[in-house]
């Protein structure tokens, strides 16, 4: 999820069009990062199609608030707040939504819900590693 | 002993309904893509109001005298056509209004176009509960997806409305022939991919032509209509030729097709109508509601024979009703 | 009933009132053409230019400014705002926002909806996913770059490599001139000299 945000130094003044340019191409990126980590991080009682499900759901749900909603909100203002609150904003987003979702799910207990919502926060970290690589290549030309 | 039979082709009303409709299709698509500018204007005199006055006639059959457990259904359905369309005329007429900036119009308009998508939602949803075993909440996400679209793309999502209008008449004929003659189901069905064929055809011929004129007030407003600023790309002469076409087959649908496949939709047949013939109805309200119907239509008439561009201005404004009307009637029958 | 009939009879005549004294949007009128000047452009190579240069002449810098001012007079103001490309600060945050919740409610209504859902239904919606996905991944392709010789405006522009994409582009700095005609100076930095060539 924190894949977007290193196009930061754009994101407070790239224009609102290309950021919607950016949006399927930043989602894909990121859904190939994270639903990997989640497919291994997840708890094992979730299932296997769950676990794709949320790499693919879970990142569409928040992505298009921090690549769009966010940098539009704070658009010449403190790209550090920016970075915060979108920074917080994607895991615990994300989190709550896998809760939403699995909250019936009586076989998942204590021990696999820390794990599942560890898994989310690492996930997000990763895409956010990988993000970096991509901008120290200038996202090979995509931009 | 091995018996062989042979099928002889038998000419039944639907081959009759499917070459009558694909011929006047045909006929209406060479005249229109040859004369857009005249035919809608012709078009437009000639069956707008009518085709309002046969569906506010249809519709007043459909509507139950008692709405029982539908009552939270058409309390929305009906509510909402109100606000909407009360909504849409003040945004209308206050456009050019020095108050509002063009911004605010786009974001009141934009606005106008999520409360239509959810009021649609919630229709949706209520008329899934009716429904055994059926679970309509996927109307929400998909009305929020819509708006969405609605909110990144305001303009080219309103010209998208007035292209898909056409079509909602085209979704009651289908509903109404289900129920009424199933046996030209597949031959509608036939009719109606004929429709893009047609298209493409006048695609192929009109998309290199020159611009219309949009010298004057109409034929500027005829070709906006059509979505020729929206699509500068696109030859106006294809853009209004399409949308006249289109439009002719909503008007043909509403004024021919469905009385012709439904009794029950003949004006004079008031005895159809349970608001009119139910004990408990109110016979004298229907009948003056539909004499008042009946009379606009005749007005339209004057006034377009009087000042045609303010009076088509002024109809499509109010237009905006009768869009909103079919909506609850066309789910209601889903 | 007579209520409801009531209230829409005033709900309607409160809205068409609001016709009264205020004049119909007159039609836009958009100029069919930019306006533009005739000149001449020299493209030179230098080999000590460290980045692109656009030098336009003052006078034609002038003259441009005057015709765009005619044009600024002549057309709508609002034009520029109702391009139907152009989008807002407020639709793309409501855009946005209401993106996030029709994949919500849709996932959820997926996750939950289980036997009542008819299998149409989900074969609709994952047929709408993959549609998406498809399309998202096309678009990365579609908008996949040339390489970096056709993304930045150098002497390797011009090489045959290059050719085969037809089109570059790049930074440049655009300037005020005292020339006469327009000039374009393109860094044509020379690959370093190996060990052998300096022998």
């Amino acid at each position: 999820m924190l894949l977007d945000l290193k196009i930061e130094p754009q994101a407070q003044n790239l224009p609102l069009r290309e950021l919607w340019a950016f949006l399927p191409i930043g989602y894909l990126f990121t859904i190939a990062i994270e639903t990997p980590v989640l497919l291994v991080g997840l708890s094992r009682k979730v299932t296997l199609k769950q676990r794709l499900w949320c790499g693919i759901w879970l990142t569409a749900c928040t992505y298009p608030i921090v690549v769009l909603v966010l940098p539009a909100i704070f658009m010449g203002a403190s790209r550090v707040l920016y970075l915060t609150i979108a920074e917080i904003f994607a895991p615990v987003g994300e989190c709550f939504l896998f809760w939403l979702a699995f909250r019936g799910n009586r076989d998942l207990e204590i021990a696999d819900w820390i794990r599942s919502l560890a898994a989310i926060v690492v996930a997000n970290l990763a895409s956010f590693g990988f993000g970096e690589i991509m901008n120290h290549y200038d996202w090979w030309g995509l931009f | 002993m091995q018996e062989i039979s042979i099928d002889r082709f038998e000419l039944t009303t639907a081959h009759l309904f499917f070459a009558v409709f694909v011929s006047s299709c045909a006929f209406a698509a060479l005249v229109i893509g040859t004369f857009p500018l005249q035919m809608s204007i012709a078009t437009v005199f000639l069956f707008a109001g009518v085709h309002n006055f046969m569906e506010f006639r249809y519709f007043a059959a459909r509507m139950p005298l008692r709405w029982g457990r539908s009552r939270l259904f058409y309390a929305v359905g009906m509510g909402g056509v109100l606000a909407l369309a009360a909504a849409y005329l003040t945004l209308y007429f206050a456009s050019g209004n020095w108050l509002w900036s063009l911004e605010t119009s786009s974001t009141l308009a934009a606005t106008w176009n999520t409360g239509f998508v959810i009021w649609l939602a919630v229709m949706f949803y209520l008329r899934g509960r009716q429904r055994p075993r059926s679970d309509w909440a996927w109307a929400f996400p998909a009305a929020f997806l819509l708006a969405a679209l609605a909110w990144a793309a305001p303009r080219y999502w309103s010209l998208s409305l007035v292209y898909i209008h056409p079509f909602i008449a085209m979704w009651f004929l289908d509903r109404q022939i289900r129920r009424k003659r199933p046996d030209w189901l597949r031959a509608y069905h036939v009719c109606m991919a004929s429709i893009p064929v047609t298209v493409f055809i006048l695609w192929l011929t009109l998309a290199g032509s020159p611009d219309l004129s949009d010298d004057t007030g109409l034929f500027w407003r005829i070709t906006q209509h059509a979505g020729s600023e929206i699509l500068p790309g696109i030859s106006s002469h294809f853009l209004v030729a399409t949308h006249v076409f289109l439009e002719s087959i909503h008007y043909f649908v509403w004024i021919l097709l469905i009385p012709l496949i439904d009794r029950r939709a003949l004006p004079w047949k008031f005895s159809e109508i349970p608001l009119y013939s139910r004990k408990g109805g109110f016979p004298r309200l229907v009948a003056v509601v539909l004499s008042v119907s009946l009379l606009i239509v005749f007005i339209l008439w004057g006034g377009f024979a009087i000042d045609y561009t303010t009076t088509r201005d002024v109809y499509f404004a109010f237009a905006i009703g009768h869009v909103l009307a079919e909506f609850p009637f066309l789910i209601k029958m889903l | 009933m007579k209520r409801l009939l009531s209230l829409s009879a005033l709900v309607l005549l409160i809205a068409a009132s609001a016709f009264a004294d205020i004049a119909r949007p007159e039609p836009t009128k958009v100029p069919k053409n930019g306006k533009s000047i005739d000149t001449t452009m020299i493209i030179r190579l230098d080999k000590n230019a460290t980045e692109a240069r656009l030098i336009i002449p003052r006078s034609q810098i002038k003259q441009l400014r005057a015709e765009l001012q005619q044009m600024d007079d002549d057309s709508d103001a609002t034009a520029a705002v109702t391009s139907p490309s152009a989008i807002s600060r407020t639709q793309t945050i409501v855009s946005g926002l209401l993106l996030s919740l029709a994949i919500v409610f849709g996932g959820v209504w997926f996750v939950r909806s289980g036997k009542t859902a008819t299998r149409t239904g989900k074969t609709l919606v994952i047929a709408v996913v993959t549609l998406g996905v498809a399309s998202a991944a096309t678009y990365v392709y579609a908008n996949a770059g040339p390489p970096a010789e056709a993304r930045s405006i150098t002497g390797k522009m011009f090489s045959q490599a290059v050719h085969f994409y037809n089109f570059g582009s790049g930074k440049i700095r655009i300037e005020s001139g005292t020339e006469s005609q327009v000039e374009l100076i393109v860094p044509d930095p020379q690959p370093a000299a190996t060990a052998s060539s300096d022998e």
